[in-house]
């Protein structure tokens, strides 16, 4: 009996532990929307013969702090690869995916890379969500000849590290934080702000990037925190030291749960000042953990509108809500456009081998997100971000 | 600002103090470092998070949740700590960590790994004495704690259960030969602890207004671990005031020396203090009261 078990504990941990790491696979995650994936039956190269499906790998962030997210992301890419299955494929071909969870986590990132490679029958990658974590991975995705298109990663060095398989379709970090900045100065009149950041590489990268444009415009960072977000929830001490250093207005550079927490206990200590931050806290999450009454007046970016009037935008909307019961906001846009851009290609007659090249020459896609093209590093030149405030526990676009 | 700081660590430590009365419970006795405590709560937790989310009253639900943590440590205890209490400390150190890492991804499976407002549904109020804030949660945890501590001090001195406990935390196979059942009252002990544990980790949530599957490692486990080798293995009142020494070393290294490296040096001085007193500051004396 003690046998049986031992036994039976045994298998229920090494399930338990494996379940941090495998792919969430036709549904299985309880969280995730069902995947239309389908695994290889056999090790062979992709076949490009028509009637082959086009196999794509998602990675993202599907359990964890961030898992949100990672949700999003492939409730887009699901609807996406449903519309277009649906209308027959990609020249008779259909789109067939499988998610990777990298929770976010760089090591994690490089473990799903090493899982894709291996498995040797996928066409392209939708990236990472974090900027790091496909720092951490994408090497191992290019020495496989692997495309990677991200809609996510907003770091500005990840097109500057010479990668030749990776396209990204939104605008970067640095070119949100010179709207975010010029917002904050010219119009707020900030004076003497303070920066709250998490030690994330995109979030340490926004925070170098926000100092340096501010001191473009002559203003000193007053005060500065980072913090681990994994394991820090309490800010008081940092908010107690923003308020003792004067500073007229914070930024929030995060996910996000750890803003929403810092604005939160901001507001219980009755520190009333503007908050300015970037698309990682454009989240519906984000209102509901800070409460409407913190949240109010914050300002943060995205590179989606779901009010946008557009036809196309308001048909993804209304898909995507039925689909998933949310509004989609810049990871679930961004995850829907991803898999349009790299449908762009194949239907064109790309392969896996041409496709980065072929979207780099070709591409003008007008996607929920907006215009997307790529230049030469593998930016879109179109991408631009749109600030948005909270009002009454919405999120409203200002500009 | 020196004093605001000072609010600040003593209510974080008082957070910690409620994490770490339980866990010190079953330490101090066992001494097996139970690495699943956090996470068996958490689960109570959550409990009583999806029972408030259902309308029911606050009171009740953390009742449940006590209960279910209750149970389901006894489970835990019975299956995978008592098989292997004689096994040295490795092995039932190993199956704690297993047992964590099932209940985390056990929480994972049902409530999904997001970040929830948690909110006991009364206005939290703050006190402004010469500009120093003071939350009136801050303080009733800090009374909690120590209302916790005593309850439990007096238990253990005054009760047939309690004697028994100290009995077997000296000596289980004497306490066995006097006709204690040892593998009930360990088995208590272990369920005891985890319900004490949900009310320490849903005051945690009321006190930060959330709630994710990460509560219990992070913080009931680590933090209460610290706390429990600071004070004192064993000792009560040693974990209350490692866990205040902990929420000071905390704030003010993360105000006056470091945020983004606030751990390391707070590990240090943790490294520093065990070297000089490994048995921490209320050692032999209190650890053989309980």
């Amino acid at each position: 009996m003690k046998r049986l078990l031992a036994l039976f504990l045994s298998v229920l941990m090494v399930l338990s532990l494996a379940a941090c790491s495998q792919p969430a696979e036709n549904g299985s995650d309880a969280q995730a929307p069902a995947s239309d994936a389908a695994p290889a039956e056999d090790g062979q190269a992709p076949a490009q013969d028509s009637g082959d499906p086009i196999r794509f790998a998602v990675v993202g962030a599907m359990t964890g702090d961030s898992a949100n997210t990672g949700i999003q992301q492939e409730w887009g890419v699901k609807l996406a690869v449903q519309e277009i299955n649906d209308a027959g494929g990609i020249n008779g071909r259909m789109l067939e995916y499988e998610v990777f969870d990298d929770q976010l986590i760089p090591n994690q990132a490089v473990i799903c890379a090493e899982k894709i490679v291996a498995d040797g029958n996928f066409d392209f990658v939708v990236s990472p969500i974090s900027s790091g974590c496909t720092l951490a991975s994408n090497p191992m995705f290019e020495s496989a000849g692997l495309p990677v298109i991200s809609a996510t990663n907003t770091a500005d060095h990840l097109t500057e590290q010479g990668f030749k398989n990776f396209l990204r379709i939104c605008p970067t970090a640095g070119a949100n934080l010179v709207q975010l900045v010029e917002l904050a100065v010219d119009t707020y009149g900030v004076k003497a702000p303070a920066i709250f950041y998490t030690t994330a590489e995109v979030d340490t990268s926004s925070f170098e990037t926000c100092v340096e444009l501010l001191k473009e415009k002559g203003i000193e960072v007053v005060a500065s925190a980072a913090v681990e977000a994994e394991t820090e929830k309490d800010y008081n001490s940092h908010i107690a030291n923003f308020k003792d250093a004067g500073a007229d207005a914070i930024f929030c550079f995060s996910e996000y749960a750890p803003s929403a927490l810092f604005v939160k206990q901001q507001y219980a200590l009755g520190y009333d000042v503007q908050q300015f931050s970037l698309s990682g806290t454009c989240n519906p999450q984000f209102i509901e953990i800070a409460g409407k009454e913190a949240s109010e007046g914050f300002i943060t970016m995205s590179a989606f509108d779901a009010t946008n009037p557009r036809e196309q935008v308001q048909e993804f909307v209304k898909k995507y809500q039925e689909l998933s019961d949310i509004v989609p906001g810049e990871w679930g846009a961004g995850g829907y456009d991803t898999v349009y851009v790299a449908a762009e290609a194949f239907k064109a007659g790309a392969t896996k081998e041409n496709m980065i090249e072929w979207l780099r020459e070709n591409c003008n896609y007008q996607g929920v997100t907006g215009m997307i093209s790529f230049d030469e590093k593998g930016d879109n030149p179109s991408a631009k971000a749109l600030i948005l405030q909270v009002k009454d526990g919405q999120y409203t676009v200002v500009e | 600002m020196f004093f605001q700081h000072l609010v600040n660590a003593l209510s974080v430590g008082s957070v910690y103090a409620l994490l770490a009365i339980g866990y010190n419970m079953v330490y101090g006795i066992l001494e097996k470092l139970n690495f699943a405590h956090g996470d068996v709560y958490a689960v109570g937790c959550f409990v009583t998070y999806t029972l408030m989310l259902w309308q029911i009253h606050p009171v009740l639900a953390i009742l449940a949740g006590m209960l279910v943590g209750f149970v389901l440590n006894l489970i835990v205890e019975r299956f995978a700590y008592r098989p292997v209490r004689n096994a040295g400390r490795i092995v039932p150190t190993i199956s704690a960590v297993g047992i964590a890492y099932i209940m985390r991804n056990f929480i994972q499976a049902i409530w999904g790994a997001e970040t929830y407002p948690f909110s006991l549904g009364f206005e939290l109020k703050s006190i402004n004495i010469g500009g120093v804030v003071i939350g009136t949660l801050q303080l009733y945890i800090l009374a909690i704690a120590i209302i916790l501590m005593v309850l439990i001090s007096m238990a253990l001195k005054y009760t047939k259960w309690g004697q028994s406990i100290i009995c077997i935390s000296q000596s289980i196979p004497t306490a066995a030969l006097m006709g204690i059942p040892v593998n009930k009252v360990i088995a208590m002990v272990y369920g005891i602890g985890a319900a004490l544990g949900v009310i320490g980790g849903i005051l945690f949530c009321s006190y930060y207004q959330f709630i994710f599957m990460g509560i219990g490692f992070s913080y009931g486990t680590m933090k209460a671990w610290m706390a429990a080798i600071w004070g004192g293995i064993g000792s009560l009142k040693g974990s209350i005031i490692g866990a205040m020494v902990l929420g000071l070393s905390e704030i003010f290294v993360s105000a006056y020396v470091s945020s983004a490296y606030k751990d390391v040096f707070v590990w240090l001085i943790f490294i520093v203090f065990i070297l000089i007193r490994p048995k921490g500051m209320f050692p032999a004396e209190i650890a053989e009261k309980i």
